[in-house]
């Protein structure tokens, strides 16, 4: 399986959790979408995000992985990554 | 009251560390509540009031019991490092002047990548629940 098939499946289990933490129940996840055009993602929001993402899926976070992220689709490749580590 | 402060980093905290307190809620704290507040509805200071909405007497400011919790979050568990950033806390029954509470915090979770602290609260009076919910605390050096 690629990596950018994983990335997809991924995005689609990542949405319910974006909406959720953002407060955002209509939010539309694209690759390429950044907190700079969701008005809701806020820096608390953000940690919201953070937590309901490691607890969806069963790992956490380092403060360096999360730190260059600068986009949905940077954090879809990373959740792949872990996971297949994890694994 | 007096709280020991703790100086705790984020690396000092485990999951389950867990501190607690007793305080009485005083007579004096109640009316400075009133004041600062500006709460003076009458199910705090009418009895009659109070009973026709069921309570044996008036009862204390929900708030005014909670606010002690940040006590115990600021000065010792996660410590004064941290600052709250949210909260959710259900009562279950209420409380009156003059009764003694214990306060109990437990770390339940830390997301060190964002530097979270997740704490379960809970207030008891002797043996009987009064409340309980969780804190969302910051650290934020």
């Amino acid at each position: 399986m690629s990596q950018s098939i994983n990335s997809e499946a991924i995005l689609q289990q990542m949405l319910p959790v974006f909406r959720s933490a953002l407060d955002s129940p209509d939010l539309i996840l694209k690759r390429e979408l950044d907190a700079s055009a969701v008005p809701t993602w806020d820096s608390l929001n953000h940690i919201n995000l953070i937590v309901s993402l490691e607890t969806e899926f069963g790992f956490e976070f380092d403060t360096a992985e999360i730190a260059g992220l600068r986009n949905v689709g940077e954090m879809a490749d990373l959740i792949v990554t872990k996971l297949i580590a994890k694994n | 009251m007096e709280i020991e402060l703790l100086d705790r980093k984020l690396e000092d905290l485990k999951v389950g560390q867990e501190t607690s307190m007793t305080s009485r809620i005083t007579q004096q704290e109640f009316e400075t509540f009133k004041e600062l507040t500006g709460d003076k509805a009458p199910v705090h200071w009418k009895d009659s009031f109070a009973k026709e909405m069921g309570y044996a007497s008036t009862i204390s400011y929900g708030l005014l019991v909670l606010s002690k919790f940040s006590g115990l979050l600021g000065m010792q568990i996660p410590g004064p490092r941290s600052v709250i950033v949210q909260t959710q806390f259900k009562w279950k029954l209420p409380v009156f002047v003059g009764d003694e509470l214990t306060y109990k915090v437990r770390i339940s979770k830390i997301a060190t990548a964002v530097r979270l602290v997740v704490l379960q609260c809970e207030v008891v009076r002797n043996s009987d629940l009064i409340g309980g919910g969780e804190f969302q605390c910051l650290m934020r050096i």
